[in-house]
């Protein structure tokens, strides 16, 4: 459904994404992990179209079709869809009015957590992490999407809130054929979404792609990114 | 906007005012007024010709309409109104102030004075709606006795070609004052000042205006707040500039007379930020539809 194939991103000067390839099948786990800077966020924005993020080579081919200097909005609405990782606050439009304007299928917000408070609020203003991770998640979710990019969904959230959210994902995604790419740092996500393929990315690539996340996570764990980063197995070595 | 047919006092163009008879409330055309109370004559000096004058002399949940509408091309209507509360009356007035069309060339010139005895509260909603070839000038003046409560939300998102509004407002002891300004003006000059006097001691104050600037739009708003004795006021600035040529000017003022009086204020003028408007769209809007959703948002207070 997603082919990225030798992705070249820059902003301004900067040389963000190296020739990156990857891709997601409907209805597939993808979990994207790396080291802090290595551009899993720039990686996740530049799918979306934002115009910042400037393509220099290679293609985003989504449902048969490219993508390349397609606006966000139309991504959208062909069912690429990203939960923000730090959601901006609008003053005066609450959650209730976003979600009337935008959702493309009714959403039962008690199966959120969402409470009526909180559809009242101006949109992500005092929302705890919490709050805000399970608004984005039901944003998400109301616009009936095919793909989904979850950008570090489960940061500063405790233990009992990653299972609510991830209980989310799989019974309002997955078991929906809807494909998922996850961008985490936690074990606990890789543990309970049980993902089928990892994805390790370092400075711009993806360095390696293992379908035992237990693996590869105890590498991680026990060596840092180090390892992977001298890892014989690197595909362009 | 509420149907102008449904007006308790109905002024279109230069033309004999309509008026429906209230219960609660005395309504003449103010030259009548001017003649029947000496006391409208101390506050009128001039007997003027048009204009209304309404008296409120029991309360009401009812909501009380006035419409000042322009209807025919190049109309200049020049309005007198005095508007009464009496002691420990609550009443809703909405006051609409409007063109009937685009491109009348029609002018707008108002002078009203509203007067709240005490205790008395009023919750007063005024709209204007014009098009870009209108000219309107409006002069507000309120005295607020002791104790008494006002809550008046101004709203223009039609602005005309020059827009001028100047309000004074006196506010006694004990008596309390929420000012609301919403102008979304997308060209044309629209000029605010206001002034606020908190005369005496726990008289309270609040002026909040709202701007937002499009396309080559020009706006200027001072707002002043003067304190005495244990008085509280504050004053609360923010425009929002979304057109290229746009222009907005805010100048908040507060004159501190006692010492045991509080004056805050706070003023920003901005543009939207991007990051909001991507927000938005990687929900499937579009920017125009965000850049709309944002300046709702904004004018909501």
């Amino acid at each position: 459904m997603l082919i990225v194939d030798n992705l070249k991103v820059k902003i301004g000067k900067k040389k963000i994404l190296q020739g990156l390839t990857l891709k997601v099948d409907r209805g597939e786990v993808v979990v994207l992990v790396g080291p802090n800077a290595s551009g899993k966020s720039s990686l996740a924005k530049t799918l979306m179209g934002f115009e910042e993020y400037e393509i220099t080579g290679g293609e985003i081919k989504f449902k048969d079709k490219l993508l390349n200097g397609k606006m966000i909005e139309d991504r959208v609405k062909m069912g690429m869809v990203i939960s923000w990782q730090n959601s901006p606050t609008i003053k005066g439009v609450s959650l209730r009015k976003l979600i009337n304007k935008t959702a493309k299928k009714k959403i039962k917000t008690e199966e959120f957590g969402i409470s009526e408070n909180l559809l009242k609020r101006d949109l992500n203003r005092g929302f705890s992490g919490g709050e805000k991770k399970l608004s984005e998640l039901m944003q998400v979710v109301s616009l009936k999407p095919s793909l989904v990019i979850l950008d570090e969904i489960d940061a500063g959230l405790d233990v009992k809130k990653i299972k609510q959210m991830i209980k989310i994902i799989k019974t309002k995604l997955v078991d929906n054929g809807v494909g998922v790419l996850i961008i985490t740092h936690q074990e606990e996500v890789l543990r309970l979404l049980k993902p089928k393929r990892v994805l390790i990315m370092v400075r711009g690539k993806i360095i390696c792609e293992s379908k035992n996340y237990q693996k590869i996570w105890r590498v991680i764990d026990k060596y840092g990114y180090e390892k992977c980063k001298k890892c014989r197995l690197l595909a362009d070595r | 906007m509420k149907n102008v047919k449904n007006a308790d006092y109905l002024q279109i163009d230069n033309q004999k005012p309509r008026i429906r008879e209230r219960g609660e409330a005395e309504i003449l055309p103010i030259g009548l007024a001017f003649d029947k109370y000496d006391w409208v004559k101390k506050q009128i000096k001039q007997k003027p010709n048009l204009g209304y004058f309404v008296w409120v002399k029991k309360s009401s949940s009812q909501e009380l309409m006035s419409c000042l509408m322009i209807s025919s091309k190049n109309q200049k209507q020049k309005v007198i109104n005095l508007m009464v509360i009496e002691p420990k009356v609550k009443a809703r007035v909405l006051e609409v102030c409007q063109t009937e069309k685009g491109g009348l060339k029609g002018e707008h010139w108002g002078k009203s004075l509203i007067i709240l005895k005490e205790d008395s509260n009023l919750n007063l909603n005024h709209n204007h709606e014009w098009s870009k070839t209108d000219k309107v000038k409006m002069k507000l003046a309120i005295e607020m006795e002791e104790g008494a409560s006002l809550i008046k939300r101004y709203q223009c998102v039609k602005t005309p070609k020059d827009l001028e509004i100047e309000t004074k407002i006196k506010i006694a002891s004990k008596a309390k004052a929420n000012l609301k300004t919403m102008i979304l003006a997308k060209k044309g000059k629209v000029n605010l000042k206001e002034f606020g006097e908190l005369k005496d001691d726990k008289a309270e104050a609040i002026i909040r205006l709202r701007l937002v600037g499009g396309e080559d739009s020009q706006i200027k708003a001072e707002s002043m707040m003067r304190a005495k004795g244990k008085s509280v006021g504050h004053v609360d600035c923010m425009g929002l500039v979304t057109g290229e040529k746009a222009r907005i000017k805010v100048v908040p003022g507060l004159l501190n007379m006692d010492k045991h009086s509080s004056l805050t204020h706070e003023a920003s003028v901005g543009r939207i930020e991007k990051e909001k408007l991507d927000y938005l769209r990687t929900r499937g809007l579009s920017e125009q539809q965000a850049i709309d959703l944002i300046v709702s948002g904004f004018l909501e207070i």
